[in-house]
């Protein structure tokens, strides 16, 4: 092959590959720019909660369990889904671990987890939290009311809060839990659209688009084949430079004799 | 082929990893031991909005309660507060004493990486250390690479401790 289609055949393949790589460039490039700038973004807490998008990752959503109950006589809807726990549809707790159950009285509402509770007032302000380096009984089994006062078991044992102290008491009773009814269609739709318990944030998302994993496990050999496409754009585009250079520089008419 | 190394490093790994579940329930009695030579009651430190804005504003730090749980005995004040690091909440115990960090403990640490804060070569840094006008350390904390957020949260918690244990101080006088 001469030198001069040599020079027409790179420069062909390099106009195909840059046509190529154009796309993955754009989202490599996208994707470079957040995660440089992932923490100033808050990338890393910030859940994914679009529903189409953990479907992708096989993460599916949990049940809902709807208690209805009336601290200080206010009625509310509470829902636990998964460790989220919402009034209505607004999130107001996270369980660390799985969740226990609600409980109301006369003045307030308690919500538990295996590892805490978490007092709220009427009007959903957190008093308090009763948690293990605060008395909490290890491993919470059943949560509810007993002697209108929020009660727990755990090990066989029941207890009783002491709202004030926060103190877990021995109590003869075991807890009677609320009863779980079904959640509202459109109370459901609101609290996915808040959900943010699959443990998958937005920078997980954004570094598995920077290396191609969404596309399954062709996805990182993908991303390996335009890598290539991008070290042969370099060398045709430096050949192509060097043999571009080498040519004689036009002579000015106004020069030619 | 002896069987005793194999069971020695079983048995040993065994140990690790029950000890290591039981640290995270026993740490922080522990840190009270260290604190109180007999550990108080707790006491709750109430917080109005104007306080919760006042920290926000200072320490860039949410306090979700309307009380604060702490022990206080022998001059010295005991406060179990949490700091996202990167990802997730960083458990952490500070005890205060005229008005320095005299302790600081990892109770919890769920992060993936940057757990060197937990390490006495780290936490050291913190101790005497009390709060300066302009809301910082009176001390230099020198960074861990790889650790930025983690040590971020520390220094967090540990101004926010020595302001509550100011407040609580103010509130029982």
């Amino acid at each position: 092959m001469s030198k001069q289609h040599l020079r027409r055949a790179f420069r062909r393949w390099h106009k195909r590959a840059g046509l190529f790589c154009a796309f993955f460039v754009l989202i490599l490039s996208l994707t470079g720019i957040a995660l440089n700038h992932s923490d100033a973004f808050k990338l890393a807490q910030k859940p994914v909660s679009a529903a189409w998008l953990l479907k992708a990752y096989g993460i599916e959503l949990p049940e809902a369990q709807s208690f209805s109950l009336a601290p200080a006589g206010q009625t509310m809807l509470v829902t636990a889904f998964g460790k989220q726990l919402f009034v209505d549809h607004a999130p107001i707790y996270e369980c660390e671990q799985e969740f226990v159950g609600v409980s109301a009285t006369a003045s307030t509402l308690a919500i538990a987890c295996v590892t805490s509770v978490a007092l709220f007032d009427a009007q959903l302000n957190m008093i308090d939290i009763s948690d293990r380096y605060s008395g909490l009984p290890a491993q919470l089994e059943r949560f509810g009311v007993c002697r209108a006062q929020h009660c727990a078991s755990a090990a066989g044992k029941n207890y009783v809060l002491d709202e004030q102290t926060m103190h877990w008491l021995p109590s003869a009773e075991a807890p009677r839990a609320a009863l779980v009814q079904s959640t509202p269609t459109h109370i459901f739709d609101a609290i996915v659209s808040n959900f943010s318990g699959a443990d998958l944030t937005w920078e997980r998302v954004v570094l598995d688009l920077h290396a191609g994993r969404f596309l399954g496990a062709w996805g990182p050999w993908l991303m390996d084949l335009v890598a290539l496409f991008f070290i042969f754009l370099v060398v045709s585009g430096v050949y192509l430079w060097s043999r571009e250079s080498k040519k004689k520089p036009k002579q000015h008419p106004a020069n030619r004799h | 082929m002896s069987v005793k190394p194999i069971v020695y490093v079983l048995t040993s790994w065994l140990l690790l990893c029950s000890g290591q579940l039981v640290a995270d329930e026993q740490k922080f009695q522990r840190f009270l031991d260290s604190v109180y030579s007999a550990p108080p009651s707790a006491k709750s430190l109430w917080l109005s909005a104007d306080d919760k804005a006042e920290i926000y504003q200072r320490f860039n730090y949410r306090l979700n309660r309307l009380r604060q749980r702490y022990w206080f005995a022998d001059e010295a004040s005991v406060w179990v507060l949490e700091e996202v690091g990167k990802e997730k909440p960083i458990t952490m115990a500070v005890a205060v004493k005229d008005q320095k960090v005299s302790a600081i403990e990892v109770l919890a640490y769920r992060e993936s990486r940057g757990g060197e804060i937990r390490h006495n070569f780290f936490r050291k840094q913190f101790i005497d250390a009390s709060l300066t006008e302009k809301n910082e350390l009176s001390q230099n904390i020198d960074g861990i690479t790889g650790a930025t957020l983690s040590v971020r949260a520390m220094q967090k918690v540990a101004k926010v401790a020595l302001f509550l244990d100011q407040k609580a101080g103010a509130t029982a006088q």
